[in-house]
């Protein structure tokens, strides 16, 4: 493999084997500070692809962060090829607030709904940002969601709307190499989360396969909490590996992986305290059809005033814990594994992606 | 305890909460500016023989919403034929802080801390919610009980009563309460003049209304699904200890034998933002004696990863609250610790307490 050359990243250059911090310069706030983009580089010893990493695009989903410190800290990028570009806080003033959105009035406060940046609000600038100084040099793309208090997830997103079908097919791959239990392929572009948010740009518009990853949540205890970091940092390890950037070996693949396309959100439709019945533990477990999932508590009260029930046979692609709930918030996912283009990929035992 | 109670009879005779009954009442406070009515839900618990009222409440700061399930419990739990006197729980006492789920009312109120604005008299959200908790709630009881917790990432677990109200009666009943709720240290303080002040709850009560109260702050949300279950166990095993020492339930409250009476506290939290990350696991933490010096956790930049500060114990300490790794800002929750050499620090022998 040839030797890398230097990448210039926003003015700053990251020498073959080396591991820079990047504060890439956004705009300026109206509390006086510089709101900066941070992003870790390391670039390989060698040449190879480009992977980007990108967190907290959400500021209320953090979870993510503290696994992709470990991943950095794990990495040597002078036994690596290619370059990693790691994204931990994609949006500074959300993470600030701790809110999903950007807190102004901007008419696109989310930035997954925001690319690649049109107008002047703090999200354009960032999503314009990342789209400048990250996505364009991406070979790869992977988007790190969810995490905030109180509910945990366990799948990856990726298109299949994309107009390169060679895209779709790599990013199906990465998803499995990635080791999630679910992978649900949808209509990213056409659909949800749609043609402006990160994997239907990436996808979309820059022809790159792109997944987004969901893994754990806060407020589930050290066990389970420590179990989904783990999840997380192998499973970028084995896209590296897949990608051929690292020697290697990630963890066996699950037994079977449910690639599906149609889900059912079962969220509260009143606020309350939701009471779970099947919590952290229980995500990626099948479901039939009728399970009783939740309960909505009315705090005032202490009636249930709300029975949430799966809709159809699946896999608990999230669940929660108990805790205070709108309606609308998080409460449990189903993959549907009797939608027609449900399909379980069965991996021989000990399956692995294999390094360079 | 011996203690004058006058409010069961008024209670009782009352036909929303008749003796030997358990009862639900909505009380309207105001409208809201996007059309909800705002009220306070009061469960009333009445037993069948009089005795001495007390009155609960939960979340006065609406990011505090860890007790609310643990007081449904408790009221589920009780049974009127068992009780000499009446329980009233208001679980949500500020609707409006906890649907945002944060501590203080989102207004430009200039006092937006429903926990110093008892006794208030303007037209602010959280004012009228301490006059209607006052009229409601107080004037109907002989005791108070007020439940505080960690919000989301970090935990307490003390008992605080207040040893400045002008009447020393009041001062001496809510020790007596306090030390029933069967914790092996009390935090007895200046709570009426210094902290939380003469517009806190349990504040306005002792000193306006001459009402005992104690402060319960036991818990914290986010942590090992059991850890939370043990603190809900000791509000649960804490609240039918105050109500024995009141003789609302029978049998004798479970006092420890040793009590560490404190005032001093020294707040450990972050300076700077970041991610809070505990150096020892909380649960091994909570009320152990650590030197001064002791390094306690440390907060980490998410945008460089980079330490950004170190939090250690600045006294030798007892550990009174505890934090698992989340996202800080400066002030933000993490360490609180008993000053073990501040004057006033003491044990007590719980014959002195009863």
């Amino acid at each position: 493999m040839a030797d890398a050359v230097s990448l210039l990243l926003a003015g700053r250059t990251v020498v073959p084997g080396r591991h820079e911090v990047v504060g890439i310069p956004v705009t300026t706030g109206l509390n006086g500070a510089d709101l900066r983009l941070w992003v870790h580089a390391l670039r390989g010893w060698s040449a190879g692809p480009t992977v980007a990493l990108i967190c907290t695009m959400h500021g209320d989903e953090w979870f993510s962060i503290a696994p992709l410190r470990e991943l950095v800290a794990r990495i040597d990028p002078r036994r690596m090829s290619g370059t990693l570009l790691v994204v931990p806080v994609a949006n500074p003033p959300a993470l600030g607030m701790q809110q999903r959105n950007t807190p102004d009035d901007a008419d696109s406060p989310d930035l997954n709904r925001a690319f690649p940046g049109t107008h002047t609000w703090r999200i354009d600038q960032l999503a314009r940002t990342l789209t400048e100084h990250v996505l364009n040099i991406a070979d790869v793309l992977l988007d790190f969601h969810m995490g905030p208090w109180g509910s945990t997830f366990r799948d990856v997103l990726i298109g299949d709307d994309y107009p390169d079908a060679a895209v779709v097919a790599r990013s199906e791959e990465l998803a499995l190499a990635f080791g999630s239990p679910i992978i649900r392929r949808a209509g990213v572009v056409r659909n949800f989360p749609g043609p402006r948010s990160s994997i239907g740009y990436a996808g979309g518009v820059l022809g790159i396969p792109a997944l987004g990853v969901e893994v754990g949540g806060a407020g589930f205890g050290p066990v389970l909490e420590s179990a989904w970091r783990k999840s997380t940092v192998d499973g970028v390890m084995a896209v590296l590996s897949a990608l051929g950037m690292v020697d290697d070996l990630p963890p066996p693949r699950p037994a079977r992986q449910l690639i599906y396309r149609t889900s059912h959100r079962v969220n509260p439709s009143k606020g309350g305290l939701l009471r779970s019945r099947f919590g952290g533990a229980a995500l990626a477990t099948e479901v039939t059809a009728g399970t009783l999932l939740g309960e909505v508590i009315s705090p005032y009260t202490f009636e249930v005033i709300e029975e949430l029930v799966a809709p159809a046979d699946g896999m608990l692609f999230y669940t929660a814990r108990d805790h205070p709930v709108h309606p609308g918030d998080w409460a449990f996912g189903i993959a549907q594994t009797s939608d027609p283009h449900a399909r379980w990929v069965v991996n021989e035992p000990g399956t692995v992606d294999g390094g360079r | 305890m011996s203690i004058e109670f006058s409010q069961y009879e008024a209670l009782a005779a009352d036909e929303a909460t008749p003796p030997g009954r358990r009862s639900v009442r909505s009380v309207p406070v105001f409208t809201d500016l996007d059309g909800s009515d705002i009220a306070l839900v009061i469960h009333a618990v009445v037993g069948a023989r009089p005795g001495p009222v007390l009155a609960l409440h939960t979340a006065l700061h609406g990011s505090e919403w860890l007790v609310v399930d643990t007081l449904r419990r408790l009221v589920e739990g009780l049974d009127p034929a068992e009780l000499s006197g009446a329980v009233l729980a208001l679980p949500v006492a500020n609707p409006v802080a906890f649907s945002s789920g944060t501590r203080n009312t989102l207004d430009e109120s200039d006092s937006p801390d429903l926990n110093r604005s008892f006794g208030g008299e303007q037209t602010w959200i959280a004012d009228q919610l301490g006059r209607a908790i006052t009229a409601e709630l107080y004037a109907r009881a002989d005791a108070v009980m007020d439940f505080h917790c960690g919000i989301w990432g970090s935990a307490m677990g003390s008992v605080t009563c207040g040893r400045d109200f002008n009447d020393p009666g009041v001062s001496e009943r809510a020790f007596a309460l306090a030390t029933a709720f069967g914790l092996e240290h009390v935090r007895r303080s200046d709570l009426a003049t210094r902290f939380p002040g003469p517009k806190s709850g349990v504040g306005y009560a002792g000193q306006v209304l001459g009402i005992p109260g104690v402060i319960s702050e036991v818990g914290g949300a986010g942590f090992d699904p059991e850890l939370e279950e043990l603190w809900a166990q000791k509000n649960l095993r804490g609240i039918r200890g105050v109500l024995q020492e009141l003789g609302v339930l029978t049998g004798p409250p479970p006092r420890a034998d040793r009590i560490l009476v404190y005032d001093g506290v020294v707040r450990v939290n972050p300076s700077t933002a970041g991610m809070l990350e505990p150096v020892f696991k909380p649960e091994d933490m909570m009320r152990v004696e650590v030197p001064r010096g002791t390094l306690l956790g440390r907060v980490w930049s998410p945008y460089t990863f980079e330490v950004v500060e170190e939090l250690r114990a600045p006294v030798r300490g007892m550990v009174d609250m505890v934090c698992r790794d989340y996202p800080v800002r400066p002030g933000d929750w993490a360490y609180i610790m008993v000053d073990l050499d501040a004057d006033g620090t003491h044990w007590v022998d719980r014959s002195v307490t009863t």
